[in-house]
Formats: C-alpha cells, structure tokens, sequence
C-alpha cells in the first residue's frame, strides 16, 4: 500500500495542481514548441542511430566470442549506470573544443560539436543506446542460432542469414528495445544539459526546459511535465501489449 | 560421385576421429550413443564445424583440407541438411522456407516461388503452402524439411535423426513416406540414427561411432550378425562378451568359463542370444555343461517376452516367458542358476 501510494500520490498531484486553463497557451508558447521539437528530433534520431549501430553491436556480443569481449562489453553498457551528468563531462572531454577528437575535428574540418543540437542527439544516444543493445542481445540469444545454421546449409550468406532470418526473428526485440532506449533518450537530463547546455531553440530538450520552468513559471512546467507524462504512458501501453504484462 | 572422408577435430570433451568413405547413390547410416560425435560429424561434413585434421572431398571437390588450410562455407557446399528438430523458419510460410534455398542459389523470387510449389504438390502439402510451419504435425514439418533440403538440389543429403521428434506411433508411417521421397533422390545419404531398424531398412552401409571413433562399419547384416560394440549388441538385444578362445573353452574378460561348440582361439567376442538363456531356480541336472549362479537384477516385460538381467560370472540377460517368471517366482529376484546349451554360443575374432 505505502509503495503504491509512494507511486500514486506524485502522479495525483501533477494532476490536481496543473493549471489546466493555462495548458493550451503554456504549451504553444514559442520557446515551448521549440523544445518539444527539438525533443522529438533528437530522441527519434538518437534511437535511429542506435538502431543502426546498436544492432550489429548486440550480433557481435551474441554471437561471436573474442578476447575481451566481456570487458568491451561491460564498458559499452557503463552508461547506462553512470550518472549521466559524468557521462556528459566524458563526451565534452572527448568531443569538445580541447577534447581528445574534438580538437582534431575542430583543427581539421572546423566542426565543432558541443552546444549544437547534434550534441544533443549525441548525450542521448551514448545514455540510451546501452539498452537497445542489451534488450537485442538478449532477444538474440534466446533466439534458436541453429536456424542461422540452417540457413548457411540452404546457401545463405552470413549478410543474408542476418537480413531473412536473424533480423526477423529478433524484431520484437529490437522494437522493444527502440521504444526503452526511446523514452530514455526523450527524458535525458544531464548528460544533455553538460555536453550540449541549455540554449533555447538549439539544445534546449523538454527536460531541460521543465527544470528553467519551474524556477520561473512553475506552471508551465507543471503543463510540460503532464505532457511527458502523456508521452510515457503512451509508450507504456504499446510496450505493455507484449512486454509488461504479467505472465 | 563419391564422398571421402578422413578428419579429427575437437570440440570440448568430444575428440572425434573417422574416416569412412561413400559411392554414388550410397547411403550410410551412422549409429552410435549420445555424445558419440554423431551430430558434430554431420556438422563438420555441412561446413558449420571446423575440422583439425584430415579432408573431405565430394566429387573430386575439396570441402575440407585441414592442412591447406581449405575450409568451403556452408552456403557454396552442394550439402543440404535435415535437422533433428527441423528447424523450420517460423517467421516464413511453408512455401517461403521451401523456397528459400533456391532464393540463395540465385533463383529468382518468381521461379523459386514455382519450383517450391512442384514439391509442396509432390509431398501432398499443397493445401498448407501458405501457413506458418508450427501449425503442421510433425511428420508434415519434417516432409518440408526434407523439402527444403531438396531443393537446392544437394549431392549429398546429411539426415540428422529425421523420425526422433515424432512420436511412436507415428514414426513408422513417417519413415515410410520418407523413403518414398527419397527414392527419388540420385545423391548419397547419411542418416543419423538411434533406431536399429531404420539404420537397416534405410541405408546400404552402417557405420557405428562411439566416443569418437568408428567401432564399426559394414552392411547392416554384418553388423547385427557380429556386433563388436555393448552399444550395438543392446540396440539388437543379445549380449556380447569378450574371452579368451582356449583349448579349454572360452575364459571370459570379467571372469567365468564358456564352452562353445566351435570357437576360435584368441582373443574372441562371444554373442548369446538371451532366448538362448534358461534360468532355474535349482541346480539343473543333465548336459549342459554351461551352467553359472547369479542374482536376478532386474525384470522388464517387452512385449510377450520378459527380460531377466542376471548379475553373475559372467552377467547375462535372460529372455523368457511370464509364465516361467510366475512358475520361478522371478518378481521377487533372489538366486538363480544360469544356463545356456553350448551350440547356442557364437564366436568371432576380435
């Protein structure tokens, strides 16, 4: 009961204490829909990149077996246990102006990655992408690897395996593991805010633009915190159908 | 079209040696416990198995050279396979997994679509092209596991247990609608197998692989005739014990004496039949000159016979009828005697 309440009462009171007749001019403010915009890029796009290079990480951990594999492993899932606020400081000494490849980009293409909206994308995909390849690698190992052996006999190239057989049979996983690493990269704070700052209509995501709300016009962000809550229980519902329901 | 084989490799406690060789249109059944190697040899003659030693060559191809480092990949093997538990592509129809091969030997969409209908029509499964595989009964899974292992059009097909998964009742009118189909096939075969039965009806040529190595290789004749292995000896149901042949009879490995009617000398496989075998309860009186004292270990009744396992020097397995069990009391075990006519008893050299 006192877990449930724990659970309950904060939702309760986003509710009772938003002021609602204010949400339609709240939300349409201009500095609001910029950051509701930029939310949904980076968050799509991040989850796109992870995708793209989340996979094929997750095939190489579950099917393949190397020297320091586990070790590669554990670091590539680190942040998902790190504080993210640490997790930014790493990218900024990485990708920023003195950082280890960032001087080298900004020396040799003039690319210069921190405070842009690509280093919002950036802080989400590093926070989030560990779970899309940790919710693949596990869909691929429960997955029967004989079926990829059948498949080679047939006269399939390991690329064709992957693509008719192996990519099929793991999609619910990769769907399920898009939508968590999804909802992550939408609701990431600290990473974003230390990497990419907090510069209204080029790196200022929902979150951050709740957390400068609430300092100034605390009911605005009362409003915007109600809309991502709508957002995660939409998620929540198209996750449940297969995934959150009790067996 | 001939199949030499001649590898070693390892694969954790399995240390697999064999080397037996195929003529065209052959077929070779391999028997052999669990953990023999079995599958892994099937595997290794697939492609989906590294060898450590040794070669394979298929029609003067060279598929394996360990020491030239040759290793052809599954997908360019004129191999094609029928798993143990078929492993049908649950995510594509029953046409679509049929037709995949012929997809990945560059057969266009289209015509791989028609050639996968030509088989579905031939196995009677046309009215299923469409569904997915795990709403089949296993015998038709395993007719479009053979379909689809056929299709490609292999020059040797690799049987890995075909009947294992179905159950009992099924198995025999199963096997028989698989030797159908494959009377249709001009390739070389090799089944896998734990059945005795469809060793022999199913292939010219068993081979009896135990812990890695063959123990064993002849016509299914040879090889139920003079089993020189406790594993085939058991799938066949006699026993097999090992002596000495002497002038004076036969002294047995474990301990114990025989005589035979005719036996060779030396080092020699002895094989009874547990029909062969009479128990008493009392010291026979009369010619036998083979007669022993042991303990009744076990009692199993297979079918209108009954099995007595006898722990004595040496152990045998006895078979009877119910009624000599009831009339000897058999249930309650406790000591017999053993006794066996000596024109009974074969010998062969080991």
């Amino acid at each position: 009961m006192v877990a449930i309440a724990f659970f309950m009462l904060p939702l309760v009171g986003l509710l009772v204490r938003s002021p609602w007749p204010d949400s339609w001019q709240e939300l349409s403010d201009p500095q609001t829909l910029d950051a509701v915009r930029l939310s949904l890029f980076a968050s799509l796009t991040s989850t796109a990149v992870a995708i793209v290079l989340g996979v094929p990480l997750a095939w190489l951990y579950a099917r393949t077996s190397f020297p320091g594999r586990s070790l590669l492993r554990a670091l590539t899932t680190l942040p998902m246990v790190l504080p993210p606020v640490v997790g930014g400081i790493a990218l900024l000494l990485a990708f920023g102006r003195n950082g280890l490849l960032g001087a080298w980009l900004e020396a040799a293409f003039g690319i210069s990655l921190p405070f842009t909206p690509a280093a919002v994308v950036m802080s989400e995909t590093f926070v989030a992408m560990p779970l899309l390849v940790l919710t693949v690698e596990s869909g691929l190992r429960s997955m029967d690897g004989r079926l990829e052996d059948a498949a080679r006999t047939l006269g399939a190239s390991r690329w064709t395996v992957f693509r008719r057989v192996t990519l099929p049979l793991v999609a619910p996983s990769v769907a399920a593991g898009a939508v968590l690493c999804w909802a992550r990269a939408l609701g990431e704070f600290g990473a974003t805010i230390t990497f990419a700052g907090n510069f209204p209509g080029q790196t200022q995501t929902m979150p951050l633009d709740i957390y400068i709300a609430l300092q100034t016009n605390p009911g605005a962000s009362f409003i915007l915190s109600l809309a991502m809550l709508a957002i995660s229980i939409v998620v929540l519902i198209g996750l449940g159908r297969r995934w959150l329901r009790p067996t | 079209m001939s199949l030499t084989v001649d590898l070693g490799l390892r694969l954790g406690l399995l240390d697999l040696a064999a080397a037996f060789e195929l003529e065209a249109n052959q077929s070779l059944a391999i028997v052999g416990p669990n953990g023999a190697g079995k599958t892994t040899l099937l595997r290794a003659l697939a492609g989906l198995e590294p060898i450590a030693s040794g070669h394979i060559e298929l029609d003067g191809q060279v598929l394996n050279d360990a020491a030239a480092g040759v290793h052809v990949l599954p997908e360019h093997r004129p191999v094609g396979v029928v798993f143990q538990d078929y492993l049908l592509f649950p995510h594509m129809s029953v046409l679509d997994n049929i037709a995949f091969g012929p997809r990945c030997r560059g057969l266009a969409t289209r015509a791989a679509r028609q050639s996968a209908w030509a088989w579905l029509e031939r196995l009677g499964l046309a009215a299923h092209a469409e569904e997915r595989p795990g709403r089949l009964s296993g015998g038709q899974q395993q007719k479009v596991a053979l379909a689809r292992a056929l299709a490609g059009g292999p020059r040797l097909l690799l049987l890995d247990e075909p009947t294992a998964a179905l159950d009992a009742s099924a198995r025999a009118s199963v096997r028989r609608e698989l030797m159908e189909h494959l009377g249709n096939f001009a390739g070389m075969r090799i089944l896998i197998t734990h059945d005795p039965l469809e060793a022999v009806t199913m292939s010219d040529r068993l081979v009896v692989l135990e812990g890695g190595r063959i123990v064993q290789a002849g016509s299914g004749e040879e090889v139920t005739q003079r089993p020189r292995s406790d594993y085939v000896a058991d799938l066949i149901g006699v026993n097999l014990l090992r002596g000495l042949g002497t002038d004076d009879g036969i002294v047995l490995d474990g301990g114990g004496q025989l005589f035979a009617g005719r036996a060779e000398r030396g080092p020699i496989f002895v094989v009874i039949h547990p029909r062969a075998v009479a128990l008493y309860r009392l010291r026979p009186e009369g010619t036998p000159r083979n007669v022993w004292p042991g303990r009744v270990t076990a009692v199993d009744l297979h079918a209108e016979r009954v099995r007595v396992r006898v722990e004595g020097s040496p152990p045998i397995v006895a078979e009877i009828t119910p009624e000599s069990v009831r009339a000897l009391d058999l249930g309650a075990g406790g000591e017999v005697w053993v006794s066996v006519k000596a024109s009974e008893i074969s010998t062969y050299p080991r």
